[in-house]
């Protein structure tokens, strides 16, 4: 018993101190952060999937995150602040305004990954 | 307010809807498999006959656990069920608010010919915002099954239609992080085909699957999945995993264990499941690096009956989907309490407090979530 409870945890408690500390490169780009953030963290059944289309918004794929961010403005290239993409992910709460996504909250270097996307112009936006 | 108050139920039916599915809380300690109590290979939705005793006998006031407490007569071909789901509480996502929310209405129907059955599972589904689904009903399942022995509860299945492949250890709460991130979300059932072998010494399950070509769906994966499991001695198993996905913008190779222990003294049952992911970011001219983010899911369930009608779960779940990058991991501890109160009616308290990019050196990495939530399933 005590022998199975001491692998669970080694198994599943492991990973608490597994977590990274290399400087943050991973790709700024619309493909990288569809695929690594917006497409699991947004594309749920009932959210920005396909399947739902939350606000007419699906970013479950690059096809998709690149015509709902192009159609509906939420990227203003260069510019994170004024970015409706990045304020609906960083906004508090409040009686107008609720931060995305409800669910679970992006992390922060996630976040900082999207601003630097904006920032570097939103490359992958517009005709691929 | 308005607005907020009507957005947020939304959310957090995606976080906690759920589709009826069996509890693998009773595998080892009950039943040694899913077909011990479901028509499924599976697990989940149609009891069998002696599913339907489990139910009568496990629950506080045990009523005829039949399909309408058998009212409504089927001939013997035909089985009927359904599930009725909804949920209000207080989440904290970060922010706080009271919501209820429906979260299932479906029917199951199973209609045996021989060694041939068909198997469907239609209901409600939230419907596209401007999409192509125009409706809210859809066939969550629809199957043609091959059974090598009729009536019995092992021997090889062939099935081929729209489900979930079988992957891991088929929690029925899917924001457990080893569904949600682990290759099984809420509504990704597609089309598959998939051979099954089920036995009392294990199981073996190889699935082919494609993008739903009819529906805009949430998984735009193509791939495989295989899992296994074998018993070890009268109250153990382990299992290995592995599963490829292949969409339009990237790979995932998933590849995990499981482990079962049930613990008769104490009446305890202990399950782990530990994935590794490998995601390869597909390169375009304007992503020319690709990616190749390699992440961990894992999660540890310890549940244990409460007399005979209730049943406590503690869990803990971790996510991290880039081992290489700091305060992206996710903690999550979960607490459930089922009560079963009627062959039919269940009530459960579903608990979870989540750390999103905790760091032990203070750092950092998000907010806190969490939520409590009473939950109310009528199973037809």
């Amino acid at each position: 018993m005590y022998r199975f409870l001491l692998g669970a945890t080694l198994v599943v408690g492991l990973p608490l101190g597994a977590c990274g500390t290399v400087e943050d490169d991973r790709p700024a780009t619309l493909e990288y952060v569809t695929a690594t953030i917006l497409a699991p963290a947004c594309a749920n059944a009932q959210c920005h999937s396909a399947f739902h289309q939350a606000k007419g918004y699906a970013f479950d794929s690059v096809e998709h995150a690149r015509t709902t961010i192009d159609v509906n403005g939420l990227v203003s290239a260069g510019d994170p602040e004024g970015s409706f993409l990045l304020t609906v992910m960083t906004r508090p709460g409040a009686d107008n305004a609720s931060r995305m996504p409800y669910d679970e909250p992006l992390p922060e270097p996630d976040i900082a990954l999207i601003s630097r996307w904006i920032a570097d112009g939103a490359p992958g936006l517009g005709a691929p | 307010m308005k607005r907020l108050l009507w957005l947020v139920p939304l959310a957090v039916v995606a976080a906690l809807g759920t589709a009826a599915e069996a509890y693998p809380q009773f595998q080892l300690s009950r039943d040694q498999t899913c077909t011990g109590c479901h028509i499924s290979p599976a697990g989940g939705n149609l009891l069998n006959e002696n599913g339907l005793s489990q139910a009568e006998s496990m629950s506080q006031f045990g009523t005829a656990p039949e399909f309408f407490y058998g009212k409504v007569p089927s001939p013997s071909w035909l089985v009927l069920g359904g599930d009725l789901r909804g949920a209000t509480g207080y989440i904290q996502t970060p922010e706080h608010a009271f919501v209820a929310f429906p979260m299932q209405a479906e029917l199951n129907a199973a209609m045996t010919f021989g060694k041939f059955s068909l198997h469907v599972t239609a209901g409600a589904r939230p419907r596209t915002v401007g999409g192509s689904a125009a409706t809210r009903v859809w066939a969550r399942e629809h199957y043609l099954m091959w059974q090598q022995k009729p009536g019995e509860t092992t021997g090889v299945y062939v099935r081929a239609g729209h489900f979930m492949p079988v992957f891991g250890l088929r929690l029925a709460e899917h924001p457990v992080f080893t569904r949600r991130y682990g290759g099984t979300p809420l509504f990704a059932d597609t089309y598959a085909a998939a051979v099954e072998y089920v036995a009392p010494k294990g199981e073996l399950h190889f699935t082919g699957f494609i993008e739903d070509p009819l529906i805009d769906p949430v998984s735009h994966a193509s791939g495989a999945a295989a899992y296994g499991e074998l018993r070890v001695g009268e109250h153990a198993a382990l299992g290995a995993e592995g599963m490829y996905e292949q969409t339009a913008d990237d790979k995932k190779i998933r590849a995990g264990i499981t482990g079962k222990l049930y613990l008769p003294g104490s009446d305890l049952l202990l399950q782990a499941e530990l994935q590794f992911v490998n995601q390869l970011v597909d390169k375009t001219p304007t992503n020319p690096a690709g990616g190749a983010p390699k992440g961990i899911v894992s999660y540890l369930l310890i549940s244990r009956m409460l007399g005979n009608a209730f049943l406590l779960d503690l869990g803990y779940g971790f996510y991290d989907p880039n081992l290489r990058i700091a305060n992206l991991d996710r903690d999550a501890f979960d607490l459930n309490l089922h009560w079963f109160t009627t062959s039919h009616l269940e009530l459960v308290l579903n608990t979870r407090y989540e750390l999103i990019g905790y760091d032990f050196d203070g750092k950092k990495g998000g907010d806190a979530g969490a939520y409590a939530l009473f939950q109310v399933h009528y199973r037809m």
